[in-house]
């Protein structure tokens, strides 16, 4: 393990809303310029172990968690660093794509202006390189400045993915991000996410085993909020150690 | 104790930390003082009017306590209230038996019997219009209108029909709201048994809408209680309860108007009536908003 | 297949003239052919769905003949050479003397109506930010509650409270201090001698008065913009507050802007309030604290005795025309507001 400057890691992470737990002593690790899947059947806590990584689940007031997550080093729960800037550096993708009821241009450098872009000549490029890591410059350059929304379903995830790369975060954490989307679009943000992992480390919540296989190297399963099987996608698939986790790939649970 | 002290440094510091932390914890403390103020006229009122008229209602004296309620003016006014309280009751009583009929059947109708189109859009649009309408204005046309053009004359029938007229708006939409919410499958059921529409309506809709429709008849009435303007031209006034529905006898006081007129004239003691009057009147509104609203949690509870 | 073509439209043509009576006739007695030959149930849904016409274009009813009657009853005032169309520009009120000049009552209304936003439309917008994006879960209710009943008590119940406390304190305290205070001495709209029935006091209760509506309307338009924009927002490094400046408002223009306008409409048509508080002046107010006379009002206070001279009485209708004109041109801007959310976000 070569000095860590993004390795996120998860060690004895538990977390509850109120007295209900979700997850429960969850250990692992997620290595630099991979795609690793979380997957599992719905509602065993996925979501929550993804928005754990950025603290999106703070403003949840009955949240409560112990253990220690991991990004360089330190512990994000723990550091004087602030929240803001931890956001920074580990951007989301969501469900339900969620563009701001913006021009295309203005979703983009929404991220940049926050943390202090002034620029009129960096704000450009910065919408340019966002939009060609996304795979939707060709398709937007002329309308830059028209409304988000009019978009077509996989266009605004696309952007949303070009909007949340626009900070240059070295993570991107993805929640399910195609499931809402028609199988041609969806396809075409797999391949987008794979060829990301040159640049970023992506971690991917997935309820669909054959998406795990397709895209990522490493696979964490879980089920009703445990840890049961981390290691590489293919191991896990051909030959999976658990039966639960074999029940899961073989579709008897979902 | 010190924990606590530790625990409030370590809130500073962290909100302090960047200029973008200390702008976020700014604006919300400014915006929790904002609160603050727009919820304080509620309690300034409230004090004011319960700290001066509380005697009237609770005390004990000639015209005071029970008996505010139960005596009447008398010639220097050193009575009670009786006149107002009867005639405010007695006023929403009858502008209800006219106005609830006419929204809920009017609400019936284009919710049940309209596609959405033009006719639903006109009474929509009608209804609107109503609600905005200044209370001032409905006074001018009951005494333009009731008064003058029907030969009613100020009184009863006149003070009541202007309310009514106010009421339409809030129940309509509400009845309509409420007839809304019912899902289609209770009246396809009914219609699949082989009832007729009629039937339907009123047998299974209606009654499902119920707690929904209350709540507006009763926001309504809530409304309608403390309005002055509509009845000052319309209602006339009396120290006694009206004898007949429309002539001289039939004029008839209302709490609102009675405020009204004590607060304005120069003698101490009605002023202190005043506010006993408007602590009651405050006591009744607020009253009926709240069952309002109880009702209107308890549909949202069992509809989800 | 042309020959044919050709048959089938040449007598088409040529019937049209008669057929259109035909149709016409056949329109008004089919409901009633449908009747004699309905059954017993359905003879009950057709006479019940007459039954039920009536009331339902009664509120279409009630308004017509509210125009019709303001109308009537305010043309002489627009007719007679002592008033015309211009006595809404004109500055003289005096019945005794046969002026009808009403712009000194439009001014009031203006004047108390926008000092009324100026205090209400920050702050209820502000309030409606903090229970909708700040506010813990616990103070949410009773906050609302608290709003909810303030837009019931009467209005007749705040105009007492602002009679009795609040002139009294603009008069002893608030001028006073003002006037005095070096840093506000200088300012125009500080000057006068009062006695505390005012422009401010009739703007303030009117501002008072209108925060429940803003508050509310707003609110709920905030809380309908979709969780998830918030969320992208705060998953790039947002504050909350950055979030709801940028974001949430923007977001909910729409519905805070018809928020706006409805309550606009509101302040325009408050009486008793006002009439307690606001000194009844026929000058139009220069400061602050000079008394102001507003168009509800002088119909309150006048219509009473304006039986004496004819020309009174329709000035006083004339107002409440104009004052009803006004409403629904508030109602139908409220309505845009909300079409044009619609629109754009699919929500309000």
């Amino acid at each position: 393990m070569a000095g860590f400057e993004y390795h996120i890691e998860v060690r004895n992470l538990s977390t509850w809303f109120g007295k209900k737990a979700i997850l429960k002593n969850i250990s692992c690790y997620f290595e630099d310029n991979t795609i690793t899947a979380i997957m599992g059947p719905s509602g065993c806590g996925k979501s929550t172990l993804l928005r754990t990584l950025n603290r999106l689940n703070d403003l949840v007031p009955s949240f409560r968690l112990e253990g220690q997550v991991l990004f360089g080093g330190e512990n994000i729960y723990e550091t004087g660093s602030s929240v803001y800037d931890l956001r920074k550096r580990i951007g989301m993708v969501f469900q339900k794509p969620n563009p701001f009821p913006m021009s295309i241009q203005d979703n983009i450098t929404y991220g940049p202006k926050l943390h202090g872009v002034k620029d009129e000549d960096e704000l450009s490029k910065i919408v340019e390189q966002s939009l060609r890591k996304a795979a939707l410059w060709d398709e937007v350059k002329d309308e830059l400045d028209k409304p988000a929304p009019n978009l077509s379903g996989g266009q605004q995830q696309r952007l949303c993915i070009a909007r949340a790369l626009s900070v240059n975060p070295p993570v991107l954490l993805a929640d399910e991000p195609v499931s809402a989307l028609d199988p041609i679009s969806a396809a075409k943000i797999e391949d987008l996410l794979v060829d990301l992992k040159k640049e970023y480390t992506v971690i991917l919540v997935t309820h669909n085993v054959q998406q795990a296989f397709r895209v990522s190297d490493q696979a964490a399963f879980l089920y009703l909020g445990e840890l049961i099987e981390f290691d590489k996608t293919s191991r896990i698939v051909e030959a999976p150690k658990d039966e639960r986790t074999e029940a899961f790939i073989t579709g008897r649970i979902g | 104790m010190a924990s606590r002290k530790d625990a409030l440094l370590t809130y500073l510091s962290a909100v302090t930390q960047s200029r973008r932390h200390f702008t976020d914890f700014l604006f919300k403390v400014i915006l929790a003082i904002v609160i603050m103020i727009v919820v304080s006229p509620f309690f300034l009122v409230l004090i004011q009017v319960a700290s001066i008229g509380f005697g009237q209602i609770f005390g004990i004296g000639p015209g005071i306590g029970l008996e505010f309620f139960t005596t009447f003016p008398g010639v220097g006014l050193e009575g009670g209230i009786r006149n107002a309280l009867v005639g405010t009751v007695e006023l929403i009583a009858l502008a209800s038996s006219v106005g609830i009929p006419l929204s809920v059947f009017g609400a019936v109708y284009i919710t049940e019997y309209t596609q959405p189109g033009w006719t639903r859009a006109i009474v929509e649009f009608a209804s609107d219009v109503l609600a905005g309408i200044p209370s001032i204005v409905f006074g001018a046309f009951g005494f333009a209108f009731l008064v003058d053009f029907l030969h009613l004359g100020m009184g009863l029938v006149a003070g009541s029909l202007t309310l009514a007229f106010m009421m339409i708006p809030t129940v309509l939409r509400t009845t309509q709201e409420a007839l809304r919410a019912v899902p289609m499958s209770l009246r396809e059921a009914s219609l699949a048994l082989g009832a007729t529409k009629w039937s339907t309506t009123w047998n299974v809709t209606l009654r499902a809408a119920f707690p929904g429709l209350i709540t507006g008849v009763l926001l309504a009435i809530g409304r309608v209680m403390g309005e002055t303007a509509p009845l000052i031209f319309t209602a006339g006034n009396s120290l006694s309860v009206p004898t007949e529905l429309t002539g001289s006898g039939s004029w008839v006081a209302s709490m609102p108007y009675t405020i009204w007129a004590y607060i304005s004239d120069p003698r101490e003691y009605l002023q202190v009536k005043a506010h006993g009057t408007a602590l009651a009147l405050m006591i009744m509104v607020l009253t009926v908003d709240v069952v309002a609203n109880i009702i209107s949690r308890k549909v949202t509870r069992r509809l989800v | 297949m042309s020959e044919t073509e050709n048959q089938a439209v040449e007598p088409q043509v040529k019937e049209t003239a008669g057929s259109q009576i035909q149709k016409m006739k056949q329109r008004l007695s089919d409901p009633i052919i449908d009747f004699i030959d309905a059954d017993k149930s359905g003879k009950t849904d057709m006479l019940g769905k007459i039954f039920l016409l009536v009331p339902a274009f009664a509120s279409t009813l009630i308004i017509i003949l509210i125009l019709a009657f303001l109308w009537i009853e305010a043309t002489p005032i627009f007719t007679d050479p002592a008033g015309g169309p211009g006595i809404i520009i004109s500055p003289t009120w005096d019945p005794n003397r046969d002026l009808y000049g009403i712009s000194v009552f439009i001014i009031g209304s203006l004047f108390c109506t926008m000092i009324a936003i100026g205090l209400a439309v920050p702050l209820g917008i502000g309030g409606a930010i903090f229970l909708s994006e700040f506010c813990p879960m616990r103070l949410r209710q009773p906050i609302k509650m608290i709003t909810e009943m303030m837009a019931a008590i009467p209005s007749i119940v705040y105009g007492l409270w602002a009679y009795v406390v609040m002139v009294p304190f603009i008069k002893n305290v608030l001028a006073p201090g003002l006037q005095s205070n070096p840093l506000t001495a200088w300012m125009p709209w500080f000057q006068g001698d009062t006695n505390g029935l005012s422009l401010l006091a009739g703007g303030v209760i009117l501002a008072i008065m209108l925060l429940p509506t803003i508050v509310t309307i707003a609110n709920d338009a905030l809380q309908t913009v979709p969780r998830n924009l918030r969320e992208a927002s705060l998953a790039l490094g947002a504050t909350q507050s950055e979030t709801a400046r940028k974001i949430v408002i923007s977001a909910a223009l729409p519905g805070v802007g018809a928020a706006v306008v409805l309550a606009l409409g509101r302040a325009v048509g408050e009486t008793m309030a006002v009439l307690l508080v606001t000194g009844n002046s026929l000058q139009i107010p220069y400061t602050l604290f000079d008394p102001t006379y507003v168009m509800t009002s002088i119909i309150t206070n006048q219509l009473g005795y304006a039986f004496v001279f004819p020309l009174w009485r329709s000035a006083l209708f004339a107002i409440g025309l104009v004052l009803m004109i006004m409403s629904i041109c508030f109602t139908l801007t409220a309505k845009m507001f909300v079409r044009w959310g619609m629109k754009t976000r699919g929500y309000i």
